[in-house]
């Protein structure tokens, strides 16, 4: 290594700029964390209602299982559709955040 | 990662300059449909190739899923006749293998096959089936004077009443009125956004774990949870929904 190189090396760290990405906060960027922001509350919030009704639907399932046995398919099967049918808000709320997200975020 | 949200779209006819009208062309969503639709033509036509008074095993299954169709059908519309329930029949058992199948596209690895299902145009077009066929069977179960009397409210032909009611009964439909309109279409949307925002969103968990573990065994158990399990469920629930619209609105 000779001292030529140095020489070119030591200019060329010396010739960067000093603050290189200290750029200011854009609208855009305020406006693409607000989304994400909105996306998450959205999601989080509206996973509560479907938690509850379907833990709930499946206690009484089970509730009904232990008094009938014999049923239990029957009520698996029902059990089943009704908390895919109350499944339903949440997944709005899925709709919602990813529109929010692929639309806002990633969409510009 | 950042193909998640995206759908392959044709603006232009391929090869020239001339744009696709109504604003281009799903192609995959097209081509997975037509796929299923082969797909299911052959199985089926491979399964009962051989008819015969003691079934072979192809023929067993087909007969299982139609005798629980039947059995379904008849159970959920509560008609007079046998042949007045076997006129459902057909498009409720058609609707569910469509949509087993369908659900069912996002497990071949390969890039051209995905869900039809998680295009949001698919299960659009399937829930204004839906909402439209129930409406038109049940103006054609109770007349058109009896189907605009049920969206009035329940307060719009009260015979016997006396002047001032029926008068209140009458101005009660300006409310009652775009309520029942406003349900009507809500359920188009209620009943295609559980579907796409089910398997859309059973396809994008599976797409950020395979990022987050390189691709390594677990998505294969998610495979089998978010597309086997939730597609067939969703797929029975969109069936039912159906025909429970359609029972709801005959009787």
């Amino acid at each position: 290594m000779d001292a030529s190189f140095m020489t070119v090396l030591v200019q060329a760290v010396a010739a960067q700029p000093e603050e290189v990405a200290a750029t200011a906060i854009q609208g855009t960027d305020l406006i693409k964390a607000g989304a994400l922001i909105g996306a998450g509350i959205c999601m989080g919030f509206g996973a509560i209602g479907p938690g509850i009704g379907e833990g709930f639907a499946a206690g009484k399932a089970c509730e009904a299982i232990g008094r009938s046995p014999e049923n239990a398919g029957l009520l698996t099967r029902t059990m089943l559709i009704g908390q895919a049918v109350s499944e339903s808000t949440g997944i709005y709320s899925l709709v919602v955040a990813l529109v929010i997200l692929f639309g806002v975020v990633l969409g510009g | 990662m950042e193909r998640i949200g995206e759908r392959l779209i044709w603006y232009f006819v391929p090869g020239t300059n001339t744009p696709i009208p109504l604003g281009g062309l799903n192609v995959l969503t097209i081509f997975n449909t037509v796929v299923v639709m082969l797909f299911l033509w052959v199985l089926l036509w491979l399964a009962v190739r051989h008819r015969s008074l003691v079934p072979n095993r192809g023929q067993m299954v087909v007969e299982l899923v139609v005798g629980a169709f039947d059995g379904l059908v008849a159970s959920s519309l509560e008609l007079e006749t046998r042949e007045a329930n076997r006129k459902f029949f057909p498009l409720i058992c058609c609707l569910f293998l469509f949509l087993l199948v369908a659900n069912f596209m996002g497990f071949p690895p390969f890039d051209i096959f995905e869900e039809p299902t998680a295009d949001i145009n698919c299960t659009l077009a399937l829930g204004t089936m839906a909402v439209a066929l129930a409406t038109v069977c049940g103006i054609r179960a109770k007349g058109i004077g009896g189907y605009t009397s049920e969206l009035m409210g329940p307060l719009w032909s009260q015979p016997g009443a006396p002047m001032g009611a029926q008068i209140a009964g009458k101005l009660s439909s300006l409310f009652f009125f775009p309520l029942n309109v406003i349900g009507e279409l809500s359920k188009i949307v209620s009943i295609s956004f559980r579907l796409f925002g089910n398997i859309i969103g059973g396809s994008i968990i599976i797409i950020v774990v395979s990022n987050l573990v390189y691709n390594f065994g677990l998505p294969l158990g998610l495979d089998f949870f978010f597309i086997f399990f939730v597609g067939a469920i969703q797929a029975f629930v969109f069936t039912m929904l159906t025909l429970t619209y359609i029972a709801v609105a005959i009787k």
